[in-house]
């Protein structure tokens, strides 16, 4: 089922992909105006002293998926006829230039055009406001996504509590997301989280998805 | 929630470029110098040269701070604050991999350590906020985390952890970054700790902060849990834990309402 859902996904992946944005015809360059390349080209042009971005690593969302909701953080298939203002190339770069998780580079992803938002992040409440589960405003976006990854940086626990150095043959099961305003280009926030704590939300209740 | 469909390995489409190698430092700091470019992101100006290579096998966690080790009197913590003066750390060289970092934060955990919650600072190669949290001890590796907003070196940003609402938020500053899925005064058992440190992953690296510019957890509250307020926390009821694998660790009492973490 895993594999039909999988290969399901690829599928509808790529039909919006062609229908949405061309798979990879609008770039930008480092200014972040648009501009448009061949889609020959097998790997998108970044710089040099860069990885590059081959153009199979980039797709379009198509399932709507939420983080757990302790992070609040959904994403969705962007609007049929989206076109991103920076490209999947630049936000690659951008996710290079933070190097957030630089142990991560060389390992599979996917690069992917999606609406995201989120309902735990934004303004301290007032105390005694009820929790507010409204999301926020879709914002079309580049996420990089990382599946089957290592924990990140174990800072995680109390003082004095020490962890044993990990396996590197055992098998990993953390998800890392890594978002870039596709409009701006700039680095919006990322989200780190394992034993598949990430779930898909069925298209017909993606409006209502989980909020905790 | 029962329409939601567990499926986290098919949620994208998946493909593989070719391997490519890790990054040498040189490339990621060019690659740093690289974000500069990018309207809005800030990194960090200097980043200290790493002077040690990572010894397999040494990979754990390592503390330099303060925390209240057995509460008493006034143990209703529900929440805790700091504002944090960010300083640098040194990466140890080589296989360091995920646990080759440095970070700070400020944290509220209940008795056993049983689970956690803390907001602080991160660094790979740039610092940048996190938070993240754990109902029990059985997840701490599995614990959620969100990044946030990239800072830089000798900001001064107020890491908390509020308790509202019966859950815990997770906050940088004015912002909310992420929320507990629980509530701690009903699933962890008290009183709670609060606890101010810096941590690395290997005894090759240095603790952000030096003796001159040390990592700076000022303004240090703690939140009654009777009434939801914050108020100013003495340093005098707050005890030093340092781990001994290096001796350049330290920490100290800077005032009353403050302590550093650094090496020396």
């Amino acid at each position: 089922v895993r594999l039909q859902r999988k290969y399901l996904s690829i599928i509808i992946g790529s039909l919006l992909c062609l229908v949405a944005t061309g798979c990879g015809e609008v770039h930008a360059d480092s200014s972040g105006a648009a501009v448009t390349a061949s889609p020959a080209s097998p790997v998108a042009s970044v710089s040099p002293s860069l990885l590059p971005l081959p153009q199979s690593d980039i797709s379009v969302l198509a399932q709507t998926l939420v983080t757990d909701p302790g992070l609040g953080g959904k994403f969705s298939p962007p609007p049929a006829g989206a076109v991103p203002s920076v490209s999947a190339a630049a936000a690659w770069v951008t996710f290079q230039g933070l190097s957030m998780r630089p142990e991560l580079l060389g390992q599979p992803f996917t690069i992917a055009l999606a609406d995201y938002s989120n309902n735990v992040q934004g303004p301290v409440p007032s105390p005694g406001a009820p929790i507010n589960y409204t999301y926020s405003a879709a914002r079309l976006s580049w996420v990089v996504f990382y599946r089957n990854v290592a924990p990140p940086a174990r800072q995680n626990g109390p003082a004095g509590d020490s962890y044993p150095s990990p396996d590197p043959n055992a098998p990993h099961n953390c998800d890392f997301d890594f978002v870039v305003d596709a409009t701006t280009g700039q680095y919006v926030t990322a989200f780190s989280e394992c034993n598949d704590a990430l779930v898909v939300v069925p298209s017909a209740s993606a409006s209502t998805a989980k909020t905790g | 929630v029962a329409d939601q469909l567990t499926v986290p390995r098919a949620l994208v489409p998946r493909r593989v470029h070719g391997s490519v190698p890790a990054l040498s430092r040189h490339l990621r700091r060019a690659l740093a110098i690289a974000a500069l470019l990018s309207p809005g992101v800030v990194v960090l100006s200097a980043i200290p040269a790493s002077a040690t290579t990572c010894v397999a096998g040494q990979a754990s966690n390592y503390f330099a701070g303060y925390k209240r080790n057995v509460p008493t009197g006034n143990a209703g913590f529900a929440g805790v604050s700091s504002s944090v003066t960010i300083e640098p750390g040194g990466l140890c060289s080589g296989q360091g991999g995920q646990n080759n970092f440095y970070s700070g934060w400020a944290m509220i955990t209940p008795q056993q350590d049983s689970g956690y919650a803390q907001s602080g600072f991160n660094d790979d190669d740039q610092e940048n906020k996190f938070t993240d949290f754990a109902s029990s001890s059985s997840t701490y590796t599995a614990a959620p985390v969100v990044y946030g907003p990239v800072v830089s070196a000798n900001q001064v940003h107020r890491y908390w952890v509020e308790f509202a609402n019966n859950i815990l938020y997770m906050n940088v500053d004015g912002q909310v970054l992420a929320r507990s899925t629980f509530d701690p005064q009903t699933v962890w058992p008290a009183p709670f700790r609060p606890e101010f440190f810096d941590e690395v992953g290997y005894p090759q690296n240095s603790m952000p902060g030096t003796t001159a510019n040390p990592v700076r957890y000022g303004s240090i509250e703690t939140q009654s849990v009777s009434n939801g307020s914050f108020s100013a926390y003495s340093t005098s009821y707050l005890t030093k834990q340092v781990s001994t694998q290096n001796s350049s660790w330290s920490a100290s009492v800077a005032s009353g309402s403050e302590v550093d973490a650094y090496t020396k």
